[in-house]
């Protein structure tokens, strides 16, 4: 009995353009309509090539002496005839082709993206995208425009350049992204993945200027930091999650593990950066103390005595970073 | 933001600081050539110079001046002179050079507070000083001594105006031209007894001498028969440095708060009579705001190293006025206000890096945003540098900044600054 065969055409940017299912042999590839499969090409004969069964009962794809022969890969040397198992892709004058049986392994599905992520969702067309680009940027630029001390010509030359700065990084980011999808699908698309981190980023800022309120109002909530980074860590894994879920096909790992191993990456990097600032720290008093318009009222106040009890731990702290420093002076004058 | 000009800066050290020749006295060239002639070759034998090598480089790292107080080889001269020796004595040695004999010489004590220090070598002394049994009479004539700028010896006139009025340890202003290299020789009256030991410059011919009697006193201490130089001198210092902050933030905090208005705010001024305060206001630097500024702090300084030298309390205020803006960017300028602490802080290898913790402070019915930063001083287990800023909260449009710094202070007392500061700061809505 002939086997059946899947006949895969595809267009030179690698997209599936025709599948044909074929179950008599020998099949006839070519660009004339006698042929059981029509390839239109110009560099394909009208008759090009035959797929047959040999004697053995594996089958074989045999140039008819065309002009541009067929090859196993584009650039590759043409051959008189090329044994085809299934999978077998193969380049008849300039289209490549690929040949299946049944048993051909298919990948699992991934799921589907949806809601806003998804070819009708709001970023993936373009007045949604632009929105939210618009939206995005235009939270920053408010945020640090309205707080500027300065005249209203100031604030304005602020928000304006927010806007710029903040466009520009939120552009590159987008690009890379952009570049990213084109490897993978080979499709660019800028404007999705720049309305989403647009989103994003405002949301970031917007959250961590509210920690800075809640920090300032509740001082002694010390694991208000580590909620903060916390926070920060899962809307950065969510920002790349988001970039993985507008690039429709992706492949390898689920996206979840992806986007965790991504921001777990660059949030290691900036850590190592930001010890490498700690260690560098020289004896220049730096205070990071932002004042919030609280009202009084609701700022959680200590009375002096509390307050100098709680001081203690900054005399505990560099005490420590004196032990350390003394033991290293010992160490080095022991060496000497 | 400073408005003063009159730091004075220890009359130290390097040679290479020599070139500045000194200005003489026209006082001394109309009137009385005669009485410094005779007086430099009487006393003269008596002054040395006091060099401190670097072991490694076999090189001077700081000259200074010192003199003879007794026969048996006893030397005044100022801690800041021999402080290399005294902080990394592996490293260093010192010298003694008098005319044409060089000795080599030991520290017996110190007062790091006077910045004084007793030495001795094994040789008789070719001329002693005495102290002075009187003090001067204001606009009296005196008679400074010493190696400037490593040039040779140098006697230089000039006259006694009294104490310092804005230090808590006595210092006598001298208006007199002495120069680096001098510090550690002696200023002398008509009769050749030491009314001061020449100790810093403010330039422009003032100068500042540590009173006599209190070299008198540290030379009887270590005269002692029964006395035993210290091994190591860290131990001394510290127990000096603690005990005089804690007699500073004493004095500092005895008696009523004398208080001042800066707009709606009434704070505490001039902690003590020793503090000295100073103001200004700058309305000229953005449109929207003014900023009134108001700082008191003494003449008293410690000198503890090259990196490592200053007064002990600074207390600071800025009290903010808004125009037209709106609550973001008021609170906006507070923060910046705040967290910019571009002070000088020195500290060279004497000290850690800060830590700061943030919190709200309610006193009474105000509240305010505090940050506390320390440091330690490494070797000196007990003494801290500690910075504290608290903005008023609730004041808009107007808020106090006070901020209050003290070197090489227990971390208690500190403490117990801010707090009696706090409570003594009061508002009217």
């Amino acid at each position: 009995m002939d086997p059946v065969i899947f006949v895969e055409v595809f267009d030179h940017r690698g997209r599936m353009q025709r599948r044909e299912v074929v179950t008599a042999f020998p099949v006839r590839l070519g660009r004339s309509y006698r042929n059981d499969v029509i390839l239109d090409d110009p560099r394909v004969d009208p008759e090009h090539a035959e797929l047959r069964v040999a004697p053995d009962g594996t089958l074989v794809l045999a140039d008819l002496g065309s002009v541009n022969g067929i090859r196993r890969t584009r650039r590759g040397r043409r051959r008189p005839r090329i044994r085809v198992k299934t999978g077998t892709r193969v380049w008849i004058g300039g289209t490549p082709v690929r040949f299946c049986t049944a048993d051909q392994p298919v990948a699992p599905a991934v799921a589907h993206a949806t809601g806003m992520f998804a070819d009708s969702g709001i970023l993936q067309r373009g007045p949604g995208a632009i929105l939210a680009v618009v939206a995005g940027l235009t939270v920053l630029a408010m945020g640090e425009g309205i707080g500027d001390t300065g005249t209203e010509a100031n604030a304005a030359a602020t928000a304006f350049g927010v806007t710029i700065g903040f466009g520009f990084l939120l552009l590159l980011w987008a690009v890379v992204w952009g570049l990213t999808q084109r490897g993978v699908v080979k499709r660019f698309r800028l404007l999705p993945h720049l309305a989403w981190v647009s989103l994003v980023a405002a949301a970031l800022w917007l959250v961590s200027r509210l920690f800075e309120y809640v920090s300032f109002a509740l001082p002694h909530w010390g694991w208000l930091e580590g909620a903060e980074g916390l926070v920060m860590f899962v809307g950065f894994a969510g920002l790349i999650l988001g970039h993985l879920a507008l690039m429709d096909r992706p492949r390898g790992p689920p996206r979840l593990v992806m986007a965790l191993g991504i921001a777990m990456a660059l949030e290691g990097m900036s850590l190592a950066l930001g010890d490498f600032e700690e260690a560098s720290e020289n004896r220049t008093l730096t205070i990071n103390a932002p004042v919030k318009p609280v009202p009084p009222a609701l700022v959680a106040g200590t009375s002096i005595e509390a307050w100098s009890a709680r001081m203690e731990r900054v005399r505990v702290r560099v005490d420590a970073l004196a032990e350390r420093a003394s033991t290293r002076r010992r160490k080095r004058d022991a060496t000497e | 933001m400073q408005t003063r000009i009159r730091v004075p800066i220890p009359a130290a050290l390097v040679c290479a600081v020599a070139i500045a020749g000194s200005v003489p006295s026209l006082a001394a060239q109309d009137q009385a050539p005669s009485r410094a002639a005779a007086l430099f070759r009487r006393v003269s034998p008596a002054v040395v110079r006091v060099e401190v090598f670097d072991v490694k480089s076999n090189a001077k790292t700081t000259t200074g001046s010192g003199f003879y107080v007794s026969r048996d080889g006893h030397l005044v001269t100022n801690y800041h002179v021999v402080a290399d020796w005294i902080l990394d004595p592996d490293n260093h040695r010192m010298q003694v050079i008098g005319g044409e004999d060089t000795a080599s010489v030991e520290v017996l004590t110190i007062d790091i507070v006077n910045d004084l220090a007793i030495l001795h070598t094994g040789r008789r002394a070719p001329a002693i000083l005495r102290m002075a049994a009187a003090r001067p009479r204001q606009g009296e004539d005196l008679f400074a001594l010493g190696y400037p700028g490593d040039l040779g010896i140098a006697i230089v006139q000039g006259t006694y105006n009294g104490h310092l009025e804005h230090t808590l340890h006595a210092q006598i202003h001298f208006t007199g031209s002495l120069n680096p290299g001098m510090s550690g020789g002696p200023t002398l009256n008509r009769r050749g007894d030491v009314v001061g030991i020449n100790v810093a410059t403010a330039g422009n011919q003032v100068s500042f001498l540590v009173p006599g009697e209190r070299a008198g006193f540290l030379m009887a201490f270590a005269d002692d028969s029964g006395y035993v130089a210290p091994e190591d001198y860290l131990p001394v210092i510290d127990s000096q440095m603690t005990a005089n902050q804690a007699a500073y933030v004493d004095r500092m905090l005895a008696g009523e708060m004398v208080t001042t208005a800066l707009g709606p705010f009434e704070v505490p001024t001039r902690p003590a009579p020793f503090f000295d305060c100073w103001g200004a206001t700058d309305d000229d630097a953005a449109p929207q705001w003014e900023y009134v500024y108001h700082q008191c702090t003494t003449d008293d300084r410690i000198y503890l190293s090259d990196g490592y030298h200053g007064p002990i309390v600074r207390l600071h205020y800025t009290m903010v006025r808004a125009g037209n803006v709106n609550t973001f960017q008021f609170h906006r300028q507070l923060s910046s206000l705040l967290n910019n602490a571009r002070f000088w802080m020195g500290g060279g290898d004497e000290t850690t890096a800060f830590r700061c913790e943030n919190d709200n402070i309610r006193v009474d019915d105000h509240a305010y945003h505090a940050v506390l930063c320390a440091r330690r001083l490494i070797r000196l287990p007990d003494l801290y540098d500690v910075t504290f800023r608290a903005v008023s909260l609730g004041t808009r449009p107007v808020a106090l900044l006070t901020t209050l710094r003290m070197s090489a202070v227990g971390f208690d007392n500190a403490l117990r600054t801010v707090q009696t500061l706090l409570e003594s700061i009061t508002w009217t809505r």
